[in-house]
């Protein structure tokens, strides 16, 4: 199991009675691609709530690169090399683009708050190295020309390539998007699968944790998926398999027209 | 400059130093403290006993004074600032409370209600004040331009995305409120040092009240804004302190005056005068441009 | 003496409790902190001082609570109109009405200090002699008075959100004002009661503690601290936790009082809860007010 990035076993999630999450058992091994897909109020979202510790489970026990995880809180699930997105885009709006993808790396900022004020020249070079940082992850997701904008006032799309941005910048071991592809026409879903296939081959063994609608994202992108409907997993395979499941097919696929 | 000017602009200088500790807090990490005056009255009243029973320098008493304001507002931020941020401005409150009854209740060292009025005296107190503003005005610039701005306004806008990033928040906002209530030490040190008296009445909830006022005025985010509307707003009622209303000088009602002008720009501009603006020469000439564009137009849309 | 002490402190409770409700009330539905209350308890118990001097010889003080409380209502409709009408319709985030709330606190107090001097005016006297004997016990009919009106109103309160269907929607509202809107509920009109409930509560609490203490601009203000003290120890929003945390801290003033002198009491009440609130953040209620995820 050393290989694993994040495993989980019998993950329950309760809400004052209401499972929004029962037994969940995956394995995401380093370096995969991983979806997560099934209808709104499946639990999807509280899945990836529990990961990022934002939600401590009800019951089920949690690994993180083949530590136990189930005593951390968010801050350390975070310094641990967990990344995500949130599916209500959460920009800071009181700072601009650039600095909004600076955040993730200051917490690890060397320099004392006397160098800081101070501008004392350890304080200039981290700066100089965040920025430089910051700039070429921009860059990467081709949002260079709006680093001076705030961050809220762009538009949507814009919005979210931001937040891929700022949860790449730590070079995280573990990668979560929530839904990454909404608001998004197919042309640019395309797009953002060979930007997401880019991204595997920059950062070595990075993993990737998807939520998504989208079906054409999902089966081009994903190695393997995990079906939900009302907190349980219904089929977990390969995109392959699943698109022949018929508990699939008649929880999901054919509800939803694709 | 006669003497009561330069005593005019001291004061507006205090208040800019109060107005930054809120500022810090408020602005940067998004908390709202109602106690910050008993912080100025925790560091004034050590600073100047501890100075005149020991008879130690001033510069001395007055560190361990900040100190103690510092380790203050660690006991209080301990319990509270794991808790939702309505809490902690409740419990800031109640710590003003609790330190005035203190400062009565130790008539012995203090001299009670009446106040204490055994301060040194202090040369060149003009250019200490003067001086010592600009840096705290400074401290604040670079603090919100460095990693821990960053670091705060992203946990004011949003605590659960900060967290997700790494930020140890419950940390970061001790750490904050630390500063800002040694900053706000620093201006009852100089506050002592200026009127040579202090009352338990100076340092009340009132103080705490109008600093978070004087704040909100200039913008909800905007460090220049803050420095302008705490110096302005300080200094413009003593200058109308001759005219009277109802047989009272107008100073008396320069409170009520700005609470009410508070509610006129919350109804009617929900961001505080400069917003998240910072202001500068640009930001005046583009307000000049829009006033004369807008002559221009002959009463056009309102934005 | 044990006992004596025991039924001030309950009396003191009843009052703690009523201005912790006021307060607990607003924040249960809106989730800001009130601090406008401090400055309306201030101002009620002015309005009704000047109503009960204004006769030859005063009315019933039932009557001067009744009518102070009307005014405190009318009061709080003429805030939310000037306040927090355009918060609401500009759904700006509950900060707003924080510090509107706040400004409001010291717009009040400020004008009532210019306008009235610090010193205290004092409540004619209501009763000809000032305690009964109940066996052994000096009873302060001013105390039971209060602890009266105050426990029938509590109760009322108490009926009034937890059995009427009025009080469902307030408890719906409190919950989620949006999906209360989707069942049908006008939450600006429970928003509008709940401020009403307030201004009475505020009028009742006035009159009261400026028969006790003698009325002051400040009054409001310190004793307002007392009841955020007690909903904080109830746990903030609970209705039940503030009553039965404001009576356990009237007592415990009261015996601290007794035992050390009433100068300490801020220091003491102060500390208990911040001890409190390291042990038990939650409250006594149980029941922790979260910020949404």
């Amino acid at each position: 199991m050393t290989d694993a990035i994040l495993s989980c076993s019998g993950i329950s999630m309760d809400f004052g009675g209401v499972k929004a999450v029962d037994d969940f058992n995956a394995v995401i091994g380093k370096g995969e691609t991983v979806g997560i897909i099934g209808p709104n109020g499946a639990g999807k979202t509280t899945i990836f709530n529990v990961f990022s510790r934002i939600y401590i489970q009800t019951a089920g026990t949690l690994a993180f690169n083949g530590e136990s995880v189930d005593h951390v809180d968010q801050v350390g699930m975070a310094r641990r090399g967990l990344s995500r997105t949130f599916q209500n885009i959460r920009l800071f709006s009181g700072l601009t683009v650039l600095d909004n993808v600076k955040v993730p790396l200051d917490y690890k900022g060397e320099y004392t708050m006397a160098e800081a004020v101070f501008h004392l020249p350890r304080r200039n070079r981290m700066e100089k190295a965040v920025a430089e940082k910051a700039m070429q992850t921009l860059e990467l997701l081709d949002l260079a020309k709006y680093a001076d904008s705030s961050a809220t006032a762009l538009p949507y799309g814009l919005q979210r390539r931001v937040e891929i941005a700022r949860a790449l910048v730590s070079e995280p071991k573990l990668l979560m998007l929530d839904e990454p592809a909404a608001g998004l026409n197919p042309e640019e879903v395309l797009q953002l699968v060979d930007f997401l296939k880019e991204i595997k081959s920059k950062f070595e063994g990075i993993a990737l944790l998807v939520i998504e609608h989208r079906m054409d994202l999902i089966m081009n992108l994903c190695e393997f998926l995990y079906v939900q409907n009302f907190g349980r997993t219904i089929a977990k395979g390969t995109p392959a398999e699943i698109q022949e499941d018929d508990a699939v097919l008649a929880a999901y696929l054919g509800e939803e027209n694709i | 400059m006669n003497s009561y000017q330069l005593g005019l602009i001291m004061n507006s200088c205090i208040s800019v130093i109060q107005v930054m500790g809120v500022f810090i807090i408020t602005s940067l990490a998004g908390m709202f403290s109602l106690g910050q005056a008993s912080f100025m009255a925790i560091s004034a009243y050590f600073t100047f006993i501890l100075a005149r029973s020991l008879d130690l320098p001033i510069i001395l008493t007055a560190i361990v004074g900040l100190g103690i304001s510092a380790l203050c507002a660690f006991i209080i931020a301990i319990p509270t600032l794991k808790l939702r941020k309505d809490y902690f401005a409740l419990i800031t409150m109640g710590f003003g409370e609790m330190i005035s009854a203190i400062v009565v209740m130790c008539e012995k060292y203090t001299n009670g209600s009446i106040g204490y009025s055994r301060i040194p005296k202090v040369e060149h107190i003009f250019w200490l004040i003067l001086a010592i503003t600009a840096f705290v005005v400074y401290f604040a610039w670079a603090l919100k331009r460095s990693r821990f701005g960053r670091m705060c306004i992203a946990l004011k806008t949003d605590e659960t995305a900060a967290k997700s990033f790494g930020i140890d928040t419950y940390r970061l906002k001790i750490k904050v409120f630390i500063i800002a209530s040694c900053i706000s030490g620093l201006a009852g040190i100089l506050y002592g040092l200026k009127n040579r008296v202090i009352t338990p009445d100076g340092f009340s909830w009132n103080l705490s009240a109008e600093m978070q006022i004087f704040l909100f005025f200039g913008g909800t985010n905007s460090l220049t804004g803050a420095v302008l509307s705490a110096f302005l707003l300080k200094l413009l009622p003593e200058m109308f302190r001759s005219l009277e209303l109802f047989g009272q000088s107008l100073q008396v009602y320069r409170t009520a005056f700005y609470c009410v002008l508070i509610l006129l720009v919350i109804n009617f501009r929900p961001n505080g005068i400069l917003g998240e603006k910072e202001f500068s020469i640009t930001t005046v000439r583009r307000w000049v441009s829009r006033l004369l564009g807008r002559k221009k137009a002959e009463g056009g849309q309102d934005d | 003496m044990l006992l004596q002490l025991l039924i001030n402190g309950i009396s003191l409770g009843a009052v703690y409790a009523l201005i912790a409700v006021g307060f607990a009330i607003v924040f249960s539905v809106l989730k800001f902190s009130n601090f406008a209350h401090g400055g309306m308890i201030s101002a009620c118990a002015f309005i009704g001082y000047f109503f009960q001097a204004s006769f030859e010889s005063p009315p019933p003080i039932i009557v001067t609570i009744a009518v102070t409380s009307a005014a405190g209502v009318l009061f709080a409709l003429f805030l939310d109109a000037i306040a927090y009408r355009s918060i609401r319709r500009h759904r700006s985030p509950s900060i707003y009405y924080f510090l509107a709330s706040l400004t409001i606190s010291i717009l009040i107090t400020s004008l009532l200090n210019i306008f009235f001097s610090k010193n205290a005016l004092a409540y004619p006297m209501l009763f000809s002699s000032t305690t009964f004997d109940l066996g052994s016990l000096k009873v302060s009919r001013m105390d039971m008075m209060i602890l009266a009106v105050s426990v029938v109103i509590l109760a009322a309160l108490m009926l009034l959100i937890n059995k009427t269907k009025i009080g469902l929607a307030v408890r719906a509202v409190a919950i989620n004002p949006d999906t209360s809107k989707l069942m049908g509920i006008d939450s600006g009109a429970i928003i509008v009661l709940i401020f009403s409930i307030a201004g009475f509560l505020a009028g009742v609490s006035g009159v009261l503690l400026g028969c006790k203490y003698g009325v002051y601009p400040d009054l409001g203000q310190t004793m307002m601290v007392k009841g955020f003290i007690a909903s904080l120890i109830g746990g903030l929003g609970s209705l039940g936790g503030a009553i039965a945390a404001a009576f356990i801290l009237g007592v415990i003033e009261m015996f601290w009082t007794f035992g050390f002198g009433a100068l300490s009491t801020p220091v003491m009440t102060f500390v208990l809860m911040l001890l409190f609130l390291f042990i038990r953040p939650q409250g006594i209620a149980g029941q922790f007010a979260k910020e949404k995820v």
